[in-house]
């Protein structure tokens, strides 16, 4: 996986980001299990506590789940919980649509003309093969 | 300036648990110069901690108080409780800044070394380190680059499972693949029964595996705060460093 | 933890002695050589190179005698106050123990550095002399003491040489450890406090002696020594009174040079 942390922003944060992007995104499969903190943290060159932290808040989100509902530390699993995880690309294509929207609105577009311009992007690449 | 906080490295850890190092009103003068000015530290296990500052902070200073290397002017240095001594030296691994290596002895007799007078040495875990390294143990220590010589001695100290790493300026010097690899083997060999004191003034390649931050200058704490809490603020804590020592 | 100490202080400093040994045996071994052959063929063309050889080999042994002091002495400095000290200081051990370990173990490859030169002298003088004249007169000297008390006396000689080069070595050890608690120029520090400490001890030995002699019965007066005929009866005794006060001083002075050693080492370390 590829990391791409910024020092001046909390790091557990990012990290919570970018482990959350990889779930949506399918590069961590439902069911499939998570690597150990100390793998992840290697790998991302970060802090083990952070790393932890990071991943206690995917655990409270609902993203991730222990193996072993009595032992945490028998590692972590990926939720099959294909509901949750369409909530969380929802919430996170609601948060680009947020941005996108603003930016397509102060070009002077109206929402007809936003949607014409996607439909129309989107076919374009399409016939490209993308 | 700011107050130095000790609050902020106990809130991960129980009332239970003793701290692995504490610094109580530690002052050290040579003749009437003070070098380290009315320290209080607070390290317990399971962290990470930076010792940031400017050469001639007084980083040095406390590395060799808490290694018995010099002793205080007043105040105290206690590890695991004890006082620098036979006991305490049982539970810190020491890198060393300076190479202080023989060279003319191999790399074996290190581990010989370290296998006998540190009963945490795991040798185990050396003879994998070094197997990955590609260095055989019958090398000549003055034959290695400096390089490989840099990763030898923070292997050997890596191996043991202490309660105290302290690390004095381990990135110092090498190229950037060694220091990845240095700082790969620190963050791998963490556990949350100990934990490390690492020393340098490379701040923005390190900053990433600290848990928490002390700066120190003109032998005085100036901060002691979680990495995190730093970054909430905007800011990365090299570049608070900066502004902190602008001239 | 001494165990350990002693294996490895004995590891690392057998391989600098391995190499002399070998060299001044064979130098022996060939001087012999040339000197058998002499004694068979008694040749005037044989004796350049028979005396050069000797000669060679008594530098050889004089300087095999005095390079172990000072590999000892700079073995100390570098491992207690120089680049290695770090590693030194970080081992959980007292340091009175790391002292105590290299002041024995040194002290063990001088004797054995001073049996290579006896071995190579007996060799030598094999088939000669000079060696059977030495060991009558050695043994004259003997003889004017009991026969019971013959081995304590050569056990109370052998004794009081050692002691004698541990308190010597004791003090260049303290000198370094005085030398250290400068922060430049260490060594010139150390060779200075030695000169110091040397001339401190000899004051003191002198009083010493100038006070005690009238005093102690079995000391002879002083004022009456002159090395007349009417001493060598007594000669056993007079060597034997100065060999005892001479042993009581340096254990004195190798007790004292040990305790402020350890002290200046244990708290007053300096090293960068």
């Amino acid at each position: 996986m590829t990391w791409n942390i910024n020092c001046d922003r909390p790091i557990w944060i990012q990290l919570v980001e970018q482990l959350q992007a990889a779930l949506i995104s399918g590069e961590f499969k439902p069911g499939e299990a998570v690597p150990s903190v100390r793998d992840l943290a290697a790998d991302a060159q970060v802090n083990i506590n952070t790393m932890q932290r990071a991943l206690q808040e995917l655990e409270s989100r609902g993203l991730i789940l222990p193996k072993d509902n009595r032992w945490r530390a028998s590692g972590r699993v990926v939720t099959e919980d294909t509901a949750r995880l369409d909530e969380i690309r929802h919430e996170y294509a609601g948060t680009i649509l947020e941005d996108f929207t603003q930016r397509m609105r102060s070009l002077g577009l109206s929402d007809d003309e936003i949607v014409s311009e996607v439909t129309e992007y989107l076919s374009k690449l399409n016939s490209n093969g993308e | 300036m700011m107050q130095n906080n000790n609050e902020n490295f106990l809130h991960s850890a129980g009332i239970e648990n003793a701290p692995l190092l504490e610094c109580r009103n530690l002052c050290k003068s040579y003749g009437a110069v003070p070098v380290l000015y009315n320290w209080n530290i607070t390290i317990t296990k399971g962290r990470v901690v930076g010792l940031l500052g400017p050469n001639g902070s007084g980083k040095t200073t406390l590395i060799k108080l808490i290694n018995g290397l010099l002793t205080p002017t007043s105040g105290e240095v206690l590890i695991c409780g004890n006082s620098p001594g036979v006991e305490s030296k049982k539970v810190i691994s020491y890198l060393t800044d300076k190479d202080a290596l023989d060279s003319s002895m191999k790399v074996v007799d290190m581990i010989n070394l370290y296998n006998d007078f540190f009963e945490d040495f795991s040798e185990v875990r050396m003879y994998e380190m070094l197997k990955r390294l590609d260095i055989h143990p019958e090398t000549k220590i003055g034959t290695l680059s400096k390089g490989n010589r840099e990763k030898v001695r923070l292997i050997l100290t890596m191996s043991r499972e202490a309660k105290l790493y302290v690390l004095d300026e381990p990135i110092g010097g090498v190229d950037p693949a060694a220091r990845d690899y240095i700082l790969d083997t620190i963050i791998k060999n963490y556990t949350p029964e100990s934990s490390i004191l690492l020393s340098t003034h490379l701040i923005s390649d390190v900053e990433r595996i600290l848990d928490d931050v002390i700066f120190v200058s003109n032998g005085q704490i100036t901060l002691a705060e979680a990495a995190d809490n730093i970054r909430a603020q905007g800011k990365s804590v090299d570049q608070l460093f900066r502004e902190t020592y602008r001239f | 933890m001494m165990g350990k100490l002693f294996k490895h202080e004995f590891k690392n400093t057998a391989r600098r002695y391995w190499y002399m040994y070998a060299i001044i045996l064979s130098l022996t071994l060939f001087c012999k050589i040339l000197d058998i052959i002499q004694l068979n063929v008694n040749s005037k063309y044989l004796n350049p190179p028979l005396y050069i050889s000797v000669t060679f080999l008594i530098i050889g042994l004089f300087f095999l005698v005095l390079l172990t002091g000072i590999f000892s002495i700079i073995r100390f400095y570098r491992e207690m106050v120089g680049n290695q000290a770090y590693i030194t200081y970080t081992l959980p051990v007292e340091v009175w123990k790391h002292i105590f370990v290299r002041l024995t173990v040194s002290i063990f490859w001088i004797i054995i550095s001073v049996a290579v030169c006896v071995i190579s002298g007996l060799i030598m003088g094999a088939g000669h002399d000079f060696l059977g004249n030495f060991l009558k007169g050695f043994s004259s000297m003997l003889s004017s003491i009991k026969t019971t008390q013959q081995v304590l006396f050569i056990i109370q000689l052998i004794l009081s040489i050692i002691i004698n080069t541990a308190s010597s070595l004791m003090m260049f050890y303290m000198s370094i450890a005085i030398g250290q608690l400068f922060n430049r120029n260490k060594a010139i520090a150390a060779a200075g406090a030695y000169v110091g400490c040397n001339m401190i001890m000899e004051v003191f030995t002198t009083l010493l002696f100038v006070l005690t002699a009238k005093r102690i019965p079995w000391i002879l007066d002083y004022n009456d020594i002159g090395f007349g005929a009417e001493y060598f009866n007594s000669g056993a005794e007079f060597v034997n009174s100065v060999m005892l006060l001479t042993g009581l001083v340096n254990i004195l002075f190798l007790v004292t040079f040990f305790l402020i050693t350890e002290r200046l080492l244990s708290t007053k370390l300096n090293i960068e």
